[in-house]
């Protein structure tokens, strides 16, 4: 049977190779085509007005690819030349037209606004001016444009006043919800409270994907190709779990009973204990173990009054007396836990 | 019990399918199917190997606004079956149950919630809980929240106490613009006793912009001796338009987990107490990074720690491509291991991602024989056409007793979504968030 260190060698080679090979393709794959166009030349050279191209945006109610000027409209002005296709393309030998782009689906009346704004486009497009290629033109930002009158819907969480649906077309968390750095260590406090904000951007079962003590499939086998994400359980963690249930162990308490854990530990007679487990001298002494995290003691151990334990840890027994000082119970005398000791 | 649960589920998809996009109604669903196939030890042959294939099928199914504005369904299941397995008994061969299955009421004004069925449950300091049961929210005014649920646990395997259940309640004021503070009261009974009770208390304040408080603090009922069971608060600041900063606190009593029925609630008195900081960089610009540490303290023992560190860089003209790198170190009262790990995404064009995903581990104390292990995972993914994606993945791991597998797995999934979505209305990516620079 091969052990896990035998060939690490040439399997880190491989892996740093295949790494290399991938980034090196990047300068050799094609970009995707782009229109060459600048509005710095245009608008600020030709002081052409935004409505000379745009026209239509007067009466556009919706977010869509057609707002955006079509080639006959360059054509006005430009000559075209045939199989002269670089002259706007950035990949001529693949054009694309520019209706294959996606929109996000946000609900947006340029009609409406227009009117708020009295006609100043820059009022929300403050960059167009000095964009130089179609990738320097951004859509306006919702915290630096939108928020100077949409504040308070925002407060009040009416993202569908804007937003279709954001489950269908997901965005990047804005501050107030970014789930950048130290989210993952909070999200946890603000859903117990403010699931219907999660509800806005995610389904009933999303917090089941990670969360689901039930699964049979962790997330990060579910969810491999995301390793920009923080997934739990990451790689082969069961072979590591020893070592994190016991560091931290509030940690597997969010999703885990220790009655799920009977499925290996007790089943398949995984994990076991360590050399010197029942000597009181030894570090390893299994008292010192269970004070600390009685949780995992009873992940195997608990099977109720017929626990192995009071075997010995009652009054008279080796293990003596199994109440720390100052423990108390308001469990009925009467009860089973109580009578195993307490007839 | 778990008949329940699938005729509901049935009844279901002709709500959904019945649901008319002309009347404002949205139909979604998606399912994945996964193919593994992994080594593992023969047990018939313990110097051997043999390969286990089970295929997955994940199903989700819904609607919002069905039939009455308001009304969602929703449901999300599971299938296993193992097609090739020489370990397993024949019992072990199927596996299958709803995750998640919801029949959801929301009012007009949004001041009357109301959901029963399989579901997650936030209901205030407590951990989340899978119920099968029912869950009432209500604003009545002046800011106040009030909320309740009621239902059964299901067990380890999906199974079915009519002895174990839970039920509970909130009571909160939530102006939204500052945060919220509420108070929470949780049972549960097993075996005709109290097996859990307790009082919570869960806090958010975001009164500035650049400042987000938020924690939990628990109270067992049930116990005299360590009645704090849980206390947890994150600071987080939001230093300026890149920088985040947050420490964090938390008090943990292992025995407030056990069910009170549990007789090894006698053998404790101990608890913990972890401390801990993170910072995160995340510009405009190639570079995202994030560093944390924190301290672990036993009762009665030296402590325990965790470290780590993760730059990235966000390349290409669209940011559409990733590659970092993550140290990390966590040490335990009686062994810690470092890792190192290299990962990284590449999208040559916009409906191919390929990553690449490497990790040593170097453990202080030896594992079953060795003190350094390894992970690779490659994966290769694209999307056929809107909604259908296909990935393929290659990986070295470790099965638990530590021995090298070869595993691979086929993803197939498909966004149902699509047949209901209007005609020309836009369809998510999985990256848009990303690579399309985001509406934001």
């Amino acid at each position: 049977m091969k052990r896990v260190g035998k060939g690490r060698g040439r399997l880190v080679a491989g892996v740093v190779a295949v790494l290399a090979l991938v980034f090196a393709c990047a300068g050799l794959v094609r970009r995707e085509d782009r229109i060459k166009f600048s509005h710095e030349l245009h608008v600020q050279q030709q002081e052409i007005e935004c409505a000379e191209c745009h026209g239509d945006i007067q009466g556009s109610t919706r977010v869509e690819a057609s707002i955006l000027p079509r080639e006959a409209k360059c054509l006005e002005c430009h000559d075209k030349e045939e199989g002269r296709c670089d002259q706007c393309h950035v990949n001529p030998k693949e054009p694309r037209t520019w209706e294959s782009t996606r929109v996000g689906g946000v609900t947006f009346s340029h009609v409406t606004h227009i009117e708020v704004v009295e006609g100043r486009c820059e009022e929300c497009h403050s960059d167009v001016r000095a964009a130089r290629s179609p990738g320097e033109t951004r859509t306006p930002r919702m915290q630096e444009v939108c928020m100077n009158c949409h504040r308070q819907d925002f407060r009040e969480i009416r993202c569908r006043a804007c937003h279709e649906d954001l489950v269908e077309n997901p965005v990047r968390p804005v501050r107030l919800f970014s789930h950048d750095a130290d989210f993952r260590k909070r999200h946890g406090e603000l859903a117990k409270g403010d699931e219907r904000v999660c509800a806005h951007c995610h389904r009933p079962d999303f917090c089941a994907d990670c969360h689901s003590r039930l699964d049979v499939l962790v997330p990060d086998l579910k969810f491999s190709e995301r390793v920009d994400r923080d997934l739990p359980h990451r790689h082969d963690y069961l072979t590591r779990h020893p070592i994190e249930a016991r560091a931290d162990p509030s940690r597997c308490w969010t999703c885990h009973n220790p009655s799920q854990c009977n499925a290996c530990h007790q089943v398949r007679k995984a994990g076991g204990h360590p050399p010197e487990w029942m000597n009181p001298a030894s570090p390893a002494f299994h008292g010192r173990e269970a004070r600390r995290d009685i949780v995992a003691c009873a992940a195997c151990h608990d099977q109720g009054g017929a626990s192995n334990c009071v075997r010995c840890h009652k009054v008279g027994g080796p293990g003596g007396n199994p109440h720390p000082p100052g423990w108390g119970s308001r469990l009925d005398r009467g009860s089973p836990m109580c009578r195993t000791c307490h007839p | 019990m778990r008949g329940v649960i699938a005729a509901v589920a049935l009844l279901v998809i002709p709500i959904v399918a019945g649901a008319d996009e002309a009347s404002g109604g949205r139909v979604y669903g998606s399912s994945q199917t996964l193919f593994r196939w992994y080594e593992v030890a023969d047990p018939n042959d313990p110097g051997s190997k043999v390969f286990q294939v089970p295929i997955y099928e994940y199903v989700t199914l819904g609607s919002d606004d069905v039939g009455v504005e308001g009304f969602s369904v929703h449901l999300r299941g599971f299938g296993r079956v193992h097609v090739v397995d020489p370990v397993a008994g024949e019992g072990d061969k199927f596996q299958g149950d709803v995750l998640v299955g919801t029949l959801s009421y929301r009012s007009p004004t949004g001041r009357v919630f109301a959901r029963v069925g399989r579901q997650f449950l936030f209901a205030g300091a407590g951990n989340a809980m899978l119920l099968d049961g029912a869950f009432v929210q209500g604003r009545p005014g002046l800011d106040i929240e009030v909320s309740a649920y009621a239902g059964y646990l299901p067990g380890p395997s999906f199974e079915y106490d009519p002895d174990r259940w839970a039920f509970g309640g909130r009571l909160a004021y939530d102006p939204w613009d500052f945060g919220r503070v509420g108070v929470s009261f949780g049972g549960e009974r097993g075996d005709g006793q109290w097996a859990r009770a307790n009082l919570g208390a869960d806090w958010a304040f975001r009164y500035v912009r650049w400042l987000d408080v938020s924690g939990s603090l628990l109270v067992d009922l049930l116990d005299k001796g360590t009645a704090l069971q849980e206390a947890r608060t994150v600071a987080s600041v939001i230093a300026d338009q890149d920088w985040r900063f947050s420490i964090d606190y938390g008090m943990f009593n292992p025995t407030g987990r056990l069910p009170k029925t549990s007789i090894f609630t006698v053998f404790t008195d101990s608890r913990y107490h972890a401390v801990g900081g993170e910072v995160g960089f995340f510009g405009e610009g190639m570079l995202e990074t994030r560093a944390y540490g924190r301290y672990f303290r036993y009762s009665g023992e030296s402590g325990g720690y965790e470290a780590g560190a993760r730059p990235a860089l966000r390349l290409g003209p669209e940011r559409q491509h990733l590659a970092g790198v993550e140290v990390s170190r966590l040490k335990g009262p009686w062994n810690a291991y470092t890792a190192i790990r290299v990962f990284g995404l590449y999208r040559p064009v916009r409906r191919l991602d390929l990553t690449a995903d490497f990790a040593e581990y170097l453990y202080d104390r030896e594992m079953r024989g060795d003190d350094r292990s390894h992970v690779v995972v490659l994966t290769a993914g694209y999307e056929v056409f809107a909604g259908a994606r296909v990935q393929a993945d290659l990986s070295v791991t470790l099965n638990p007793e530590f021995e090298q597998q070869w595993v691979g797995l086929l993803k197939f999934t498909f966004d149902f979504s699509t047949w209901a979505r209007p005609r020309g209305a836009p369809v998510a990516s999985a990256w848009s968030s990303r690579a399309d620079g985001g509406v934001f």
